[in-house]
């Protein structure tokens, strides 16, 4: 047997299909054993109905023959009587009676073997011995009788003149007689016996069918209802345990959890259930219990109604007392009608947590942008002190001093960038990023930066070189937004050349609902590995390899927040030593415009 | 007379590596100066310094890499290396056997905490591995 699965899963072990298939199994045994029982008792009653015939035509013939046997002597006597009387009224009564018993015999004897009722009954046979008796020597009866009957009816045919003891004819009759007697007693027997013979074989027959009806009763017994009271047995045991099972799998489960009917009524509660909320609220309404409410609350799964199998998860607020519970719905099929589980999680303590976090972000973010904010005026105050001494405003300078201030001035501008970069980032991360969008001309982006950034690449010995897509559609953008993304593309492409060139492209891509810009260089690329980590916030910064240019690494984070607030694309092909191209696309619908 | 003393600025930021450079030859030291991990090694095996300043983020070999393989180097093995670090928290593994930093101090940092420490680990009557070059 499999004790294991019985041990983990309860679910069809009494599964209704496999019920089904023993159920058959045991009907079809019915069914063959009603059969044997039905063919046995038909046989039976057959077999009594044949033996009550036999009976009854063994009954007739021992009758007649018995009859005749008595008839023969009578015969016999009657023709002395007829012989030795001398009345002749007396004579004339033996000549009636004669006749009269002649006929009589000899049509019994034509009923038993001849024509009549009995000898035409199929069941009635007459046996080898009989026939034996009747026809064949020493006996002769059949002959002997005809004989007998014939030398009557020549009596009979005598006148009374003839009539005398001495009469040969009545010779014949008296000598006849006992040996009539004799072989019509031997017949009498043998019909005896063969009828005992039969009776016996008939009780023969009964007992057999008996025997085989016991055993077919036995076999009820043992193939039909021993396995099916093992079966209803082990049933119950199976049952029994997966109701255990279920019991402490209900009791253990650590959540509040409920049914509900359609109407919102509680239709059964688990153990922890009446642990918290008591047990006595079977019947009540779900949302008067939840949220002491007269309403039902306003996201319910019930609502919609019942969709069996599916899960609804629904976080709420001020739930049993003001607590927080994320509770899932799942509908099901409870005492045949539609139902809702409703599983209780307690998230009060999660929930609080999060809100604090998001307090904490939030405090954070306002904290960052704050003190960026502040940063500013100190800031602009050194920038300006270092342009005040090095426009000579405040006196001659050194060439070592003048070396020094640009340095500071190189890094003051360096910290505004980074204090930027770090607010632009901080905004769009709250969505506090304002965007003014309007119908332009992606080429005249290009242009300006081109202006801003050709001078920085050929100061460097790069080509730069721009190529503008003709007639290209006017998407939506915000201009000032587009530019900062496009410069931050040139400068990291020129940033990361040392040789070869930077160039700018613009085309309307292949579905022609949308316009893009590349912009390609000849720089050292991009590792596989760290190709993942280009557009993660600080990926630049964590790495620390790029300080020389003064950036944050929030580049190209800001680039992609901007451009996907746009509805676009930005991505970037990439060989390790050989290049990179870096593309951005706006599409033609803007999904905010 | 004393020569002076030799001291490599392994830094990739021009504005800190100028500064540094600047301050140190004001104070009679031999400045020599590479901007990347790579170039600061291969310096340090040519020139063979007194102490060795190494920023920790550099670019082409980590600062952490350069100082293992200058602690391997027979002839460098007992060069004193001050890192420079622009997080407190990378100071504790700089310093100790894995890496081998003999100081370290965080961005942003005085000249004068800078020139404290190379006294202090290249005392005025010179290393004794010095004599040799």
């Amino acid at each position: 047997m499999n004790n294991n699965r019985q041990v983990y899963d309860y679910t069809g072990l009494v599964a209704k299909e496999k019920l089904r298939g023993f159920g058959r199994r045991m009907a079809s045994r019915y069914i063959l054993a009603t059969l044997i029982l039905l063919v046995v008792l038909s046989l039976d009653y057959a077999v009594v109905r044949r033996s009550i015939r036999y009976r009854e035509l063994d009954a007739a013939a021992i009758d007649i023959t018995g009859r005749q046997r008595m008839l023969s002597q009578r015969i016999a006597l009657f023709s002395l009587r007829l012989a030795v009387t001398a009345q002749a009224d007396e004579r004339a009564r033996m000549r009636r009676e004669l006749s009269g018993i002649v006929k009589l015999m000899e049509g019994t004897h034509n009923q038993v073997f001849h024509t009549s009722e009995l000898a035409t009954k199929p069941q009635f046979k007459i046996s080898v011995a009989l026939k034996a008796i009747y026809y064949s020597a020493p006996a002769y009866l059949d002959k002997k009788l005809h004989g007998y009957f014939d030398n009557v009816r020549a009596l009979l045919d005598e006148p009374d003149s003839g009539l005398n003891p001495d009469n040969p004819v009545l010779r014949n009759i008296l000598s006849a007689a006992p040996d009539l007697l004799d072989g019509l007693d031997a017949a009498v027997k043998q019909f005896v016996s063969e009828s005992e013979q039969d009776i016996q074989k008939i009780k023969n027959t009964q007992l057999g069918l008996m025997i085989i009806n016991i055993l077919t009763l036995l076999s009820i017994a043992a193939f039909i209802l021993r396995p099916a009271m093992k079966r209803i047995q082990r049933d119950i045991e199976i049952l029994h345990q997966a109701n255990e099972f279920n019991e402490v799998l209900l009791k253990a489960i650590p959540f509040v959890m409920d049914i509900v009917d359609e109407q919102g009524n509680i239709i059964y509660v688990n153990e922890k259930f009446k642990q918290v909320l008591g047990s006595d609220l079977v019947g009540g309404k779900c949302h008067e219990l939840y949220k002491d409410d007269r309403k039902p609350c306003g996201n319910c799964p019930l609502v919609k109604g019942i969709e069996l199998g599916k899960v609804d998860t629904l976080e709420v607020e001020g739930v049993l007392g003001g607590r927080t519970f994320r509770i899932s719905h799942v509908g099901l099929v409870y005492q045949g009608s539609k139902a809702l589980l409703e599983i209780f999680e307690d998230i009060t303590e999660k929930a609080r947590a999060e809100k604090q976090l998001r307090e904490a972000i939030s405090i954070k973010s306002n904290f960052i942008s704050m003190v960026s904010h502040e940063l500013r005026t100190p800031l602009t105050a050194i920038k300006e002190g270092i342009a005040i001494v090095l426009d000579g405003a405040a006196g001659c300078t050194s060439p070592e001093q003048k070396e020094f201030l640009d340095i500071a001035k190189k890094n003051v501008e360096r910290l505004s960038r980074l204090i930027n970069d770090v607010l632009d980032y901080q905004k769009l991360d709250a969505g506090k990023m304002d965007f003014e969008m309007s119908e332009g001309d992606i080429n005249e982006v290009v242009k300006d930066v081109e202006k801003a950034m050709a001078t920085l690449a050929r100061n460097k010995g790069l080509d730069f070189t721009v190529e503008l897509g003709h007639g290209l559609p006017r998407p939506r953008f915000d201009s000032d937004k587009i530019t900062q993304v496009l410069m931050n593309l040139v400068n990291n492409a020129i940033k990361f050349t040392e040789t070869g060139f930077v160039k700018v492209m613009t085309f309307k891509n292949e579905a022609k609902d949308a316009v893009a810009v590349c912009v390609e260089d000849t720089g050292i690329g991009i590792r596989e590995e760290e190709a993942g980590k280009l557009f993660q916030s600080f990926g630049q910064l964590a790495k620390g390899g790029d300080r020389k240019s003064g950036s944050t690494g929030l580049g190209l984070v800001i680039s992609e927040r901007i451009i996907h607030h746009h509805g676009g694309r930005i991505w970037f092909e990439s060989e390790f030593g050989k290049g990179s191209t870096f593309c951005f696309s706006l599409p033609l619908k803007t999904p905010k415009a | 007379m004393d020569a002076k003393k030799k001291v490599l600025v392994v830094e990739d930021d021009d504005s800190i590596r100028r500064i540094i450079e600047f301050c140190l030859s004001k104070r009679n030291f031999d400045v020599v100066t590479a901007a990347d991990g790579l170039d600061g090694l291969s310096k340090a095996r040519s020139i063979n310094p007194d102490i060795i300043i190494l920023d920790l983020m550099l670019p082409k070999m980590p600062g952490e890499e350069v100082c293992k393989q200058i602690r391997k180097d027979k002839q460098l093995g007992r060069v004193p290396v001050i890192m420079v670090t622009a997080k407190g928290s990378d100071a504790d593994k700089v310093i100790g056997k894995v890496i081998g930093a003999n100081h370290y101090i965080v961005k942003p940092f005085r000249v004068e905490e800078l020139l404290e420490n190379i006294n202090r680990l290249v005392p005025a009557d010179g290393a004794s591995k010095r004599e040799r070059s």
